[in-house]
């Protein structure tokens, strides 16, 4: 099994934490003049996205979490799982609820995402930055008002709703923030 | 800001050739050296140079160190540490108050307040107590930070912190306590440590340290008699060493000791520091005999402290991370 040393601890890093696959964002090195070293660490559980702190005396071995994150093409939900494809080798991957989370709303058929794997299980889905998404529900469009600066909610045809300028109507793409969630402008196709 | 007049480019492969520092840090950083030599230089105490390069070395338990070899022979040297065990053997030769800025190496202390090897200030007073040497650390501090300390230090003993921030007597409380006081307040399992007093540093740097006020110095007084290292124990409570620490908020500045003049005491504390290393799979150091030798021909009643200077560095010019005070830090050497 392969493991870390608290030496070779640095952001990104992946290791394993009471049976979770965890990635370090923060190391801090804390050390008494005269006493004990330990490595202070701040981590995000890869699969709950919970941040939480952790000490480590310095020297101890940590196991190492099997995590890669791989660029694959989403292919499409059949109601229990959403399907991922590698791009060159068509390899496909089915990601559940858990893993793919509030991120559901901004997958797109087609579209490239990343794809947190641990053990070859996706655990965690990264759409990307800004996707593309038709509105498929919101009031009538307010013709030529694109001055007041009012906003409406629309619902997306992946099921987002994002809060759109009052003059978009039904079949209208936009570009929008998947980090943020925000309306970033109209988009052609 | 005065800036290099070569300017950082933003390919990072062949940028790591520039220094850490900004060349208003490094002025600032030399100013400091003089202020601190003028300081001795003003109270006739000596300024010396001992080897940075020791054929036995130190056996601190929590210690780890760097090797020399030479392309000669087989010979090897460790560079040190801490500059103590020779500045201790020119007191004994009687060369009366010395000070000291050298380099020490202490291997795998790579952090934000941390570099394998860092700069020491180190002196030693005759006839001086603690009180009086904590007096003149203030005053050093003060010549050296002047407006960056603006309430004067606050002084309180070992226990009086443990009881002040967690409410735990750090002589009587047992082990499971302690582990018990640290999951209490982090929410989070404590590592597994080898001795209870692994278990006190541990509340210590991470409980007790962070909530110095920043504002002023921090004296921690009556370290546990288990942590005594080199400083003699008190007198009136065998529980307690005469050891001192001087904090700015949670940055560790200076470490201070009444010292050990009783050789045949000194030796056992190597040999139990080198059991404890052995526990810990650390490799044993050869006991320093040139140190003993003049415990036994008499060390002078003194006290003695070890400075960060570096880190007085970064107090002065207000910086976060200690690579921000060096030339070339550790990475970069």
């Amino acid at each position: 099994m392969a493991s870390y040393s608290t030496n070779e601890f640095r952001g990104g890093l992946k290791i394993m934490i009471d049976g979770d696959p965890c990635s370090i964002i923060e190391n801090e090195f804390v050390k008494p003049g005269k006493g004990q070293a330990f490595n202070r660490v701040k981590i995000r559980n890869l699969k709950t996205g919970r941040v939480l702190e952790k000490t480590y005396k310095s020297g101890e071995s940590v196991e190492a979490a099997d995590v890669i994150d791989t660029d694959m093409q989403y292919l499409y939900n059949d109601g229990d799982a959403w399907y991922f494809m590698h791009p060159e080798t068509f390899e496909q991957v089915g990601a559940d609820e858990n893993a793919v989370s509030d991120n559901m709303q901004w997958l797109k058929e087609q579209d490239m995402c990343v794809v947190t794997l641990w053990n070859d299980v996706p655990i965690a889905i990264t759409p990307p930055n800004h996707v593309v998404l038709t509105i498929s529900e919101t009031d009538p469009g307010l013709r030529g008002d694109t001055a007041s600066g009012g906003t409406k909610p629309a619902k997306c045809e992946t099921g987002a709703v994002v809060k759109v300028p009052l003059f978009l109507e039904e079949g209208d793409m936009i570009k929008v923030d998947t980090r943020t969630g925000e309306y970033l402008g109209r988009a052609k196709e | 800001m005065n800036t290099w007049a070569v300017p950082k480019n933003n390919s990072s492969e062949s940028s790591d050739w520039r220094p850490n520092a900004d060349l208003d840090t490094l002025k600032a950083r030399a100013r400091l050296l003089q202020q601190t030599r003028s300081f001795f230089y003003e109270r006739d105490v000596l300024e010396v140079e001992t080897p940075i390069l020791s054929a036995t070395g130190s056996t601190e338990a929590h210690l780890d160190f760097f090797q020399a070899s030479n392309t000669l022979s087989e010979d090897r040297y460790q560079l040190i540490a801490s500059p103590e065990l020779a500045m201790k053997r020119l007191l004994a030769a009687g060369s009366g108050d010395i000070f000291q800025l050298t380099k020490v190496f202490r291997a795998g202390e790579l952090g934000s307040k941390h570099q394998p090897e860092f700069t020491m200030l180190e002196w030693y007073r005759l006839g001086f107590n603690l009180e009086a040497l904590m007096g003149e650390v203030e005053q050093l501090c003060t010549t050296l930070l002047r407006d960056r300390l603006s309430e004067p230090p606050s002084t309180m003993t070992y226990a009086q912190a443990f009881e002040k921030y967690l409410a735990v007597d750090p002589f009587t409380a047992t082990v499971e306590k302690l582990k018990q006081s640290f999951a209490n307040h982090t929410n989070t399992e404590p590592p597994q440590l080898d001795d209870r007093q692994d278990y006190l540093d541990l509340l210590m740097s991470h409980l007790i340290e962070p909530n110095f006020n920043p504002q002023q110095l921090t004296f921690v007084t009556h370290y546990p008699a288990e942590q005594a290292s080199l400083a003699r124990i008190n007198a009136d409570d065998p529980r307690v060493a005469e050891r001192f620490e001087a904090f700015a908020g949670g940055l560790e500045l200076a470490n201070g000791f009444y010292e050990l003049t009783d050789a045949k005491e000194q030796r056992q504390r190597m040999l139990d520091e080198n059991k404890s290393r052995q526990h810990a799979n650390k490799p044993e150091t050869q006991i320093d005999q040139h140190f003993l030798a003049a415990l036994e021909a008499g060390l002078p009643d003194c006290s003695g402290v070890a400075v960060g200077f570096d880190r007085l560095v970064m107090l002065a010019t207000g910086k976060q991370n200690i690579e921000d005070v060096l030339s070339f830090s550790f990475t970069r050497c």
